[in-house]
């Protein structure tokens, strides 16, 4: 009988030692394999289809980064590849520096924030004949042979603006001033500006208006900021501020907050970003303009795909700007958030 | 007490026991070993892959650079020499290009991979122009097409620059979770190592438990007859040789008095003392032990009166057979001790030896006053209180004859003890193997 309980526990010792040893190499085997499949995993990724650059100014911008992102997303799916130009290079170069390596670099196609310059003209037209199509994102360049432009119209924009300044029409004439970039060449703002100017007069408005533009510069790093500080500063500061872009936004709202100067001036603003968003939720600046980044840079690769597919592209890819005020911010952010999960 | 009747059986099974306990333990250590090593030498391979990049793409660097600096001592010198370095250097920026460009990097390298691809194309033609307008002398031409070029050498070291840079963020990540892996599996190693050496204690002290127990049972019995020997050794001390020397002067002088009775009384003790004195280890005949028996019951007779009346039935053919010495006289003086000794009435006992188809019977029997069922179990079993030092005993218990008879022909049944009840005799066979005849 003791015999045989030995045996039995000698057996099931055996056994367990043998379970444990084919237990611990499954393990092993399994552990390994994990670890070997992450390793490799990202050496055998890679992409099959289309290299595109895009180039802008800045892509820490807000604008320009949220194209980017959607137009990069939009890529991946349809499993090409977006690279952000000079993004991770240690130089920084210019956007026409930018423009030349990509041509040289022989990408499949260019997304860039162009501007009306004649060398950015040129550079469109050298890439455009070695067969490199060139889709414009935010700020058109008209006079050369890009394939498509995705954005607003600089008219439209001003319209908008113009729409939104009539609310504010009374007996008293307004001082109203337009921020404005330096860069002479850039003909949007001059258009922008037509806008706001030709729907106020087509109003007859134009008498509760006086329409003043300030050329911020941008000469020195940060000095954009310098300067909206300093305006803001200033005894006598205007009926209403309307800013074309972002940064010029984005200053202001904290400058007006900086120097105590809140309620006395209304901002017109150009996108969005958090302190864009919070300030018009705290009656600091009164309205912005934004427009569906996701969506442009959607449009910018769906715009190279087609003239791919094709050999042709609508030349104007317009997006639908939206008003943000303190009264309808909420819903809009309500909306942005459905649209956010909606996203494959 | 019992005995395992087949050592040499035994033995095979401890043989098996230990083989098999070792062949099972090393199996299973070697077995997880295998599995290690080979983890272990995938785990070296990545990481020598890791940083292997890093070396193709200083290559790719270094050859970029002798590509511009002879295509610039061309443009300085117009040697020819700059020239055939020119055109090797081309080439093996083309070869480290193109080992480069094998094996996956990532979306993100594969990228940046195409654009110095690109570049290097466009630099290369841009460089072969230069040479060319160098060749034709167009000054204007070929000093634009030197600043264009370095201009691109200067976009494809950038990109050379990410592309290390991005290798080396990508290989640390990489190194990184090696080494938390390497971390787990050495503990996994441990674990492992402990576990099966844990059980394989568990198991040897188990199985080494099964093969010592019959081994430490042998030890006790040879341990008891030791003992059992050392005590008879010590009743020896009474010196033999001078009780028998003694016995047979006595015997002398009766013989001289005329006293036969006397002198056959001591003669027979005489003889019953010198079989004694034999070597004990030795064999004796199955005649020898029957001849003993004869002198015990003769002293016994003159002690008693001639009350025991002894016979003896004997088949001849078996008197020769050789047994262990001290098996009969024991086995009859326990018959007079315990079964006729206090009885009233006629006391006999007979001794009867007989052949079996297999075996000898040698079978004592008496009319005494028997043995109950218990009685008999407790005397096959050893367990009868016999003091050995008693009165009137030779110190040999029954318990020690048949032990020595198991032991003697390697069987079991060696002994039986028949009584029908209370003052019914008891019959003691004992039962030994059979020669086999010579042909």
């Amino acid at each position: 009988m003791k015999e045989l309980i030995k045996k039995r526990l000698a057996a099931i010792i055996v056994a367990t030692m043998i379970v444990t040893a084919v237990v611990t190499i499954a393990c092993v085997i399994v552990f390994g394999n994990g670890i070997f499949r992450i390793l490799e995993e990202d050496e055998q990724e890679s992409f099959i289809g289309k290299h595109y650059a895009f180039i802008c100014e800045n892509v820490q911008d807000g604008f320009y980064g949220s194209i980017y992102k959607g137009a990069c997303e939009a890529a991946e799916r349809r499993g090409d590849y977006l690279e952000n130009m000079g993004g991770s290079m240690a130089t920084s170069y210019d956007r026409y520096d930018l423009m030349e390596l990509s041509i040289d670099a022989g990408v499949d196609g260019i997304i860039i924030e162009a501007g009306e310059s004649d060398a950015m003209t040129e550079l469109i037209d050298r890439a455009d004949a070695q067969g490199i199509p060139v889709v414009t994102v935010g700020r058109d360049n008209t006079s050369s042979a890009r394939r498509s432009y995705v954005g607003f119209g600089y008219y439209d924009l001003g319209v908008n603006y113009g729409k939104e300044l009539l609310k504010r029409a009374t007996n008293r004439e307004k001082r109203v001033l337009v921020l404005m970039s330096p860069e002479v060449e850039d003909l949007s703002q001059n258009i922008i500006f037509q806008g706001i100017k030709e729907t106020i007069e087509r109003a007859d408005a134009a008498a509760s208006f006086k329409f003043e533009t300030m050329a911020v510069p941008d000469t020195s790093a940060f000095g954009a900021e310098e300067a909206i500080s300093a305006l803001i500063m200033e005894e006598d500061l205007p009926d209403v501020i309307v800013c074309l872009n972002e940064i010029y936004t984005t200053c202001v709202c904290q400058a007006l907050v900086d120097y105590n100067r809140v309620g006395q001036t209304v901002v017109y603003g150009f996108y969005e970003n958090s302190t864009i968003l919070s300030s018009i939720r705290k009656n600091i600046i009164y309205e912005t303009l934004t427009m569906n980044t996701t969506q442009m840079g959607e449009y910018c690769i769906e715009a190279l795909k087609e003239y791919e597919e094709t050999g042709y592209v609508n030349e104007y890819m317009p997006v639908d700007l939206t008003v943000i005020t303190a009264e309808n911010i909420d819903g809009y952010l309500a909306d942005k958030e459905d649209e956010d999960e909606d996203l494959p | 007490m019992k005995i395992s009747p087949n050592p040499t059986r035994e033995k095979s099974t401890v043989q098996t026991n230990m083989v098999t306990l070792a062949i099972v333990t090393s199996l299973i250590i070697i077995t997880v070993n295998i599995v290690l090593f080979f983890f272990i030498s995938r785990a070296m391979d990545v990481v020598n892959r890791v940083y292997s990049t890093n070396v193709t793409i200083g290559e790719l660097s270094d050859s970029l650079g002798q590509v511009r600096s002879s295509m610039t001592e061309y443009l300085n010198t117009k040697s020819t020499d700059s020239m055939e370095q020119y055109f090797d250097a081309c080439q093996q920026y083309r070869d480290s290009l193109e080992e480069l460009a094998t094996g996956g990097h990532g979306r993100d390298n594969t990228a940046i991979l195409n654009d110095i691809e690109g570049l290097s194309e466009t630099y290369l033609s841009v460089t072969d122009d230069t040479i060319q307008a160098k060749r034709g002398r167009v000054v204007e031409r070929y000093n634009a097409l030197y600043e264009r070029s370095e201009k691109i050498y200067g976009y494809i070291n950038a990109y050379i620059y990410i592309l290390n840079n991005e290798q080396f963020r990508r290989n640390s990540e990489k190194y990184a979770t090696l080494r938390v892996s390497l971390r787990y599996l050495s503990a996994i190693i441990v674990s492992v190592i402990s576990i099966v050496s844990v059980i394989n204690i568990l198991l040897t002290i188990v199985m080494t438990k099964n093969i010592m127990d019959p081994v430490r049972q042998r030890e006790i019995i040879m341990e008891t007859h030791l003992k059992d020997a050392e005590l008879k050794y010590l009743q020896a001390q009474i010196n033999p040789h001078f009780l028998f020397n003694t016995l047979n002067a006595g015997a002398q002088l009766a013989m001289l008095e005329d006293a036969d009775k006397t002198s056959d009384y001591l003669q027979n003790v005489a003889a019953f003392f010198r079989y004694r004195i034999k070597d004990e280890n030795k064999d004796t005949t199955l005649e020898q032990e029957i001849a003993l028996v004869d002198n015990y019951i003769h002293i016994l007779n003159v002690r008693f009166s001639g009350e025991i009346h002894f016979e003896k039935e004997l088949d001849e053919k078996c008197l020769s057979v050789s047994v262990p010495g001290m098996i009969l006289q024991p086995v009859v003086e326990n018959a007079v001790n315990y079964g006729i000794r206090d009885i009233d009435r006629e006391k006999r006992i007979i001794l009867k030896v007989e052949r079996l188809p297999e075996l000898i019977r040698i079978r004592i029997e008496d009319n005494g006053v028997g043995m109950t069922e218990e009685r008999i179990k407790e005397v096959m079993d050893g367990r009868a209180g016999e003091n050995p030092v008693m009165k009137d005993s030779n110190g040999v218990g029954l318990a020690n004859v048949t032990s020595r008879l198991r032991l003697f022909y390697g069987r079991e049944e060696v002994m039986h003890i028949f009584s029908e009840g209370m003052d019914k005799g008891t019959i003691v066979d004992i039962l030994i193997p059979a020669p086999v005849p010579e042909e």
